[in-house]
């Protein structure tokens, strides 16, 4: 996969990146992204997510993909599930590696509370708004 | 914790209306599994506000619902799959036995159904 970053539908208050945006739900095993593209692109993203029902002053945050290969998060093409197919087909989950799951579920920690606690910062401060 | 599954929609009808009539405000939180957004957040005092709320929903959407008193051990979530599509009408009013099934309602039944986690 190209250096050149992965998307993510974020809700923007007072043009700032909320860490808050980056975190893992309860059940969830990698954070849903796009891989960019030139189409569909950044406008599109957001469009799809927004005919969701994606409510809020909506933006599109890029982070590199060097961060994810930095946090050895490993990034997985699984289908999205916006209403465009071919927004779909770009979407990619960054999730912890196989040897780093084991791990937590031997100390019984779950996926969520590991990943907001120590990837969910490191995501926030990369980010940067594109759209 | 234990789920529990509601297998029809007059079962998660019914609990959306126990629990707005019981414990609210109600809070809500509305996922976009796999679309690379965060949760909404909403505060619902009555079923016609999380009716509002579930008009916008397309159908891979997931609703989570909790009584802003259970927020420390969320004995009860109700969890909505499919957005109204699946519920058969307004939550505020009776049931709507609603036109016959479009592709669209098609797709929701395939998902799995509204769920109640305890």
């Amino acid at each position: 996969m190209p250096d050149d970053g992965l998307l993510r539908v974020i809700v923007v208050r007072k043009g700032n990146v909320r860490a808050t945006e980056f975190r893992l739900r309860d059940g969830e095993i990698g954070l849903s992204m796009f891989r960019s593209a030139d189409q569909p692109g950044p406008s599109a993203i957001l469009a799809a997510v927004r005919a969701a029902g994606k409510q809020g002053d909506l933006g599109v945050a890029e982070i590199p993909v060097s961060v994810f290969r930095r946090l050895r998060l490993r990034l997985v093409r699984t289908p999205g599930g916006t209403p465009d197919p071919a927004v779909n087909a770009l979407h990619v989950e960054a999730r912890p590696s196989w040897p780093r799951r084991l791990v937590l579920r031997i100390r019984g920690v779950p996926i969520h509370e590991w990943f907001n606690e120590r990837i969910t910062p490191e995501l926030a401060a990369a980010a940067k708004l594109v759209e | 914790m234990s789920t529990s599954f509601l297998s029809d929609t007059s079962a998660v009808r019914t609990a959306v209306g126990k629990l707005f009539e019981e414990k609210p405000p109600v809070l809500v939180e509305v996922r976009f599994p796999k679309m690379g957004a965060s949760p909404d957040w909403f505060l619902c005092e009555d079923a016609a506000a999380l009716d509002a709320i579930l008009d916008r929903l397309g159908s891979d959407t997931e609703v989570y619902l909790n009584s802003v008193w259970d927020l420390k051990n969320p004995a009860g979530t109700i969890v909505i799959r499919g957005g109204k599509a699946c519920l058969g009408g307004s939550l505020a009013g009776p049931a709507d036995p609603g036109p016959a099934p479009t592709k669209h309602a098609e797709a929701a039944d395939n998902n799995p159904r509204p769920t109640r986690k305890e």
